[in-house]
C-alpha cells in the first residue's frame, strides 16, 4: 500500500529538519512506525532525561491521532505504567490540521507542565497534588534511573 | 600571519571595483609607524605610555567617553572628563575629542606634584612635554577643575601664563596640573580611516541602487516570461452561473500549459533557490545568517545542480529571455556573495589596523571609537557600512542581508507558491478548493472525508462549520486561480481526487479489492 503524500513530506521534514530537542525515525519495514526521543525540558523534574516513546500512524490517519506511548518509564501525573498518555489532542481534541511535529512538542510540554486534576496515574497524580516537592523528587529520580542518556 | 598580505590576496579574488574602494591598509600601517615616531620624539615612547597608560581591565563597554587609567587604583569617572581631586600619581589619559565633524585624539596629562612625577616619568620627558606643549595646561585650583577642564581646547593660549603663575605660587604642591597633547600623526591616522569607510559607504550606496534597479528589470522579465495561461485566449474561467456547482467537470486536458510560458520552469527554479537556502538559515537548528564560506558552497551547490538539470531534458526553458533572466539572476546572487566576502574582510582588516594602533602606540581605544568601527564577530551585521553615521543609525543589518531579502521579497512572489495553496490534511493543492463559513480552505476530498466521520469542527479553528458546508462553499475565484497558476498540479489533485472516491466508494458497497474490510 502506497503512504499518503502527507506521511512522505511529514517524515522528510523530522529528518530534515527536527524540533529542538525530539528526534522521530521512521522504521524501514513499517514507514508507519516511528522511533522517538524527547528531551526532558530544562528547569522541569524530567530535565537531562531522554525518553524513548514509540508513535503509529493508523490508517486513518491524519483524520484519526497518532498513537503514542512512552517506553521509557516515568513518573508522571498524566502518564500511567504502561507509558499511556493523558492529553486530549490525542483522543477527543484531535484535529488534522495536527501533524506528528506538534503532538511530540505538545508532549514535550506535558512534561514541563503535569496535570494532576486530569490524572491517568492516579498515585502519581494524588502525590503531585500532597506533595509536590516530594513528587519531583521522585520524578527526578526515576529520571536519572531510567531516563539518563 | 601578515595580514596585509592575505589581505590583498582576498581583495583579488574580488571584482575590480570592489577591490578599488578597500580600506588601505598598508598605508593605515605606516601612519602607525608614524604616530610611534611622534610619540617617541615627544619622549612617550609606547613603551614608556604602556607604563602609565594602563590597558583597562576586561570590562567590557565602558560607558565613559574615556578610557583612564592611572597607577593607582582609581575609580574611573563616568561620563564626564573629571579627573578625580585628591590623585596622588600623575595619570595620561588618552582621549578622543569630537571637533565638529572628525575626531582629534590627544593625550592628557594630569600631574600632581614633580616629585612623584620623576619616579615615572624621567625628568626630561617632562620638560620636554612642557616644552613643546603649545596646547593648554590648565592648571586650576581642584574646585573649579570640573567646569573648565571640559572646555580646554588645544589652541588656548592663556593657558602658559596661568601655569607659570601656579609654577611659581603655589610650587607643584598639591595642585594637579594638566597637559593636553594633541597627537597629529593620530588626526591623520583616523582622518585617513573614516575617510575610507565614508567614501566605501557612498560607493556601496550607489551599488546597493544599482542591485535593486537591476532587480526591477528582472522582476517584470521573469513575470512576463511566467505567465500564467489566462493571459491567453484559451483560458475559460468557471464560474458559478454557468455550472453546477455539484458536478463542476474540471477536464482535466483543459489544464495544460498552452501557451509559451516558463512558468512551471521557473517555479521549479525557486523551489530549488529556496531549499538551498542560501544566505540565511531558516530551520530549526540553525537561524539566521550564514558564513560566507557556507553562503559561497551553497551557492556553488545550486547553481552546478540548478545548471545539471537544465542540461538535461528535465528542467527546460523556452523563451530566450528566461535565459537571459536566469543569467541575471546568478549575477546578483555572485554579487551578493563577493559583497559578503568584502564586507568580511574590510571588518577584519578595520579590526586588525585599530588593534595593530592599540598595541603599536600603547594608546587604547577609546570605547566611543571603537563601539561603530570595531565588529564584533557576533555582531557581524554591523559590518553594513562601517562608517559612523550609517551604522548608528536604526538598522542593524548587514548591507548583504539586505539585498538577499531584497531579491527574495521580490522576486518570489511573482511566481504563487504551492504552500499557499495547499490543503493542510492531504498537503496537496487544496482544488477543489472548498472555503468553510470560518474562512478556513480544504480541497474538497479532505472536507468530505471530514463530514463522513460527522466531524462539526473545522481543523484549523475549532469552528463547528464543517457540516454545514455545502456546493455553495466553492471558492470559485480560487479555483479559476488554481487552475491558472497551477495547471498542472491541478490536473494530477483532481485525478487522485477521482480515484480516491472511486476506491471508497467500493469499498461502501463492500467491494472491496484489497481484501480485508476495516469498519
Amino acid at each position: 500500500m502506497s503512504l499518503p503524500k502527507r506521511i512522505i513530506k511529514e517524515t522528510e521534514r523530522l529528518v530534515a529538519d527536527p524540533a529542538p530537542g525530539i528526534t522521530a525515525t521512521p522504521h524501514d519495514d513499517n514507514l508507519r512506525y516511528f522511533d522517538v526521543t524527547i528531551q526532558g525540558p530544562d528547569g522541569s523534574p524530567f530535565q537531562n532525561g531522554v525518553f524513548r516513546l514509540e508513535l503509529f500512524l493508523p490508517e486513518e490517519y491524519p483524520m484519526a491521532p497518532p498513537k503514542v506511548r512512552f517506553l521509557t518509564k516515568i513518573y508522571h501525573p498524566n502518564i500511567d505504567k504502561l507509558g499511556r498518555i493523558c492529553l486530549d489532542i490525542l483522543k477527543d481534541k484531535w484535529s488534522p490540521a495536527l501533524q506528528i511535529r506538534t503532538v511530540l512538542l505538545s508532549i514535550q510540554a506535558l512534561l514541563s507542565a503535569p496535570n494532576p486534576d486530569d490524572p491517568l496515574a492516579t498515585d502519581v497524580a494524588k502525590h503531585y497534588k500532597e506533595n509536590e516537592k516530594d513528587a519531583q523528587r521522585v520524578s527526578r529520580e526515576w529520571t536519572e534511573k531510567y531516563a539518563s542518556a | 600571519m601578515h595580514f596585509s598580505k592575505t589581505y590583498t590576496q582576498l581583495l583579488l579574488t574580488l571584482p575590480p571595483d570592489l577591490r578599488e574602494s578597500a580600506i588601505q591598509y598598508r598605508q593605515l600601517k605606516k601612519i602607525i609607524n608614524q604616530i610611534v615616531a611622534e610619540l617617541t620624539s615627544l619622549g612617550l615612547s609606547p613603551d614608556l605610555l604602556h607604563g602609565i597608560i594602563q590597558q583597562p581591565p576586561s570590562q567590557g563597554l565602558d560607558k565613559g567617553k574615556q578610557r583612564e587609567r592611572s597607577l593607582t587604583d582609581f575609580p574611573s569617572p563616568q561620563a564626564s572628563s573629571e579627573p578625580p581631586l585628591h590623585s596622588s600619581s600623575p595619570r595620561v589619559i588618552y582621549e578622543l575629542a569630537d571637533v565638529v565633524d572628525h575626531v582629534e585624539p590627544r593625550l592628557h596629562l594630569y600631574l600632581d606634584n614633580y616629585g612623584n612625577q620623576e619616579t615615572i616619568l624621567p625628568p626630561d620627558v617632562l620638560s620636554q612635554a612642557l616644552g613643546f606643549t603649545t596646547s593648554c595646561p590648565t592648571p586650576l585650583p581642584s574646585h573649579q577643575y570640573a567646569a573648565s577642564s571640559s572646555s580646554t581646547v588645544p589652541s588656548d593660549s592663556l593657558a602658559s601664563s596661568d601655569i607659570g603663575d601656579h609654577l611659581t605660587t603655589k610650587g607643584f604642591s598639591n595642585v594637579p596640573q594638566e597637559l593636553i597633547i594633541p597627537l597629529v600623526s593620530d588626526t591623520v591616522f583616523f582622518r585617513t580611516l573614516s575617510e575610507a569607510l565614508e567614501s566605501l559607504s557612498a560607493y556601496l550606496v550607489t551599488r546597493k541602487a544599482e542591485f535593486e534597479a537591476t532587480l526591477q528589470a528582472l522582476s517584470h522579465e521573469i513575470s512576463s516570461a511566467s505567465h500564467p495561461s489566462s493571459s491567453t485566449s484559451a483560458f475559460h474561467p468557471y464560474s458559478p452561473f454557468s455550472s453546477d456547482p455539484a458536478t463542476i467537470n474540471v477536464s482535466s486536458g483543459t489544464l495544460v500549459t498552452q501557451s509559451k510560458s516558463d512558468l512551471e520552469t521557473w517555479r521549479e527554479i525557486f523551489r530549488m533557490y529556496v531549499e538551498a537556502d542560501i544566505f540565511q538559515g531558516h530551520q530549526e537548528r540553525f537561524r539566521g545568517e550564514r558564513d560566507t564560506d557556507d553562503a559561497a558552497a551553497r551557492f556553488f551547490a545550486f547553481s552546478s545542480q540548478l545548471h545539471e538539470r537544465l542540461s538535461e531534458v528535465d528542467l527546460k526553458l523556452k523563451l530566450k529571455r528566461s535565459k537571459i533572466a536566469l543569467r541575471t539572476f546568478l549575477e546578483l546572487n555572485t554579487f551578493i556573495l563577493n559583497l559578503r566576502k568584502f564586507q568580511d574582510v574590510t571588518a577584519e582588516a578595520t579590526r586588525k589596523i585599530l588593534k595593530k594602533h592599540a598595541k603599536r602606540t600603547a594608546l587604547p581605544l577609546a570605547p566611543d571609537l571603537a563601539s561603530p568601527f570595531i565588529i564584533v564577530p557576533e555582531a557581524r551585521d554591523r559590518a553594513l557600512v562601517l562608517s559612523r553615521p550609517v551604522s548608528r543609525g536604526a538598522s542593524s543589518l548587514s548591507l548583504s542581508l539586505l539585498l538577499v531579502q531584497a531579491l527574495t521579497e521580490t522576486l518570489l512572489p511573482i511566481i504563487p507558491h504551492i504552500d499557499d495553496y495547499s490543503c493542510v490534511i492531504c498537503t496537496s493543492l487544496a482544488f477543489k478548493p472548498i472555503r468553510l463559513r470560518c474562512s478556513h480552505l480544504f480541497c474538497v476530498r479532505c472536507l468530505v472525508k471530514l463530514q463522513k466521520r460527522g466531524e462539526q469542527h473545522c481543523p484549523m479553528c475549532r469552528a463547528p462549520t464543517v457540516l454545514s458546508a455545502d456546493r455553495s462553499n466553492v471558492d470559485w475565484a480560487l479555483l479559476n486561480f488554481m487552475k491558472d497558476w497551477f495547471p498542472s498540479e491541478a490536473r494530477k489533485k483532481l485525478q487522485q481526487n477521482e480515484r480516491e472516491a472511486a476506491e471508497e466508494e467500493l469499498r461502501e458497497l463492500g467491494l472491496e479489492f484489497r481484501g480485508c474490510i476495516v469498519v
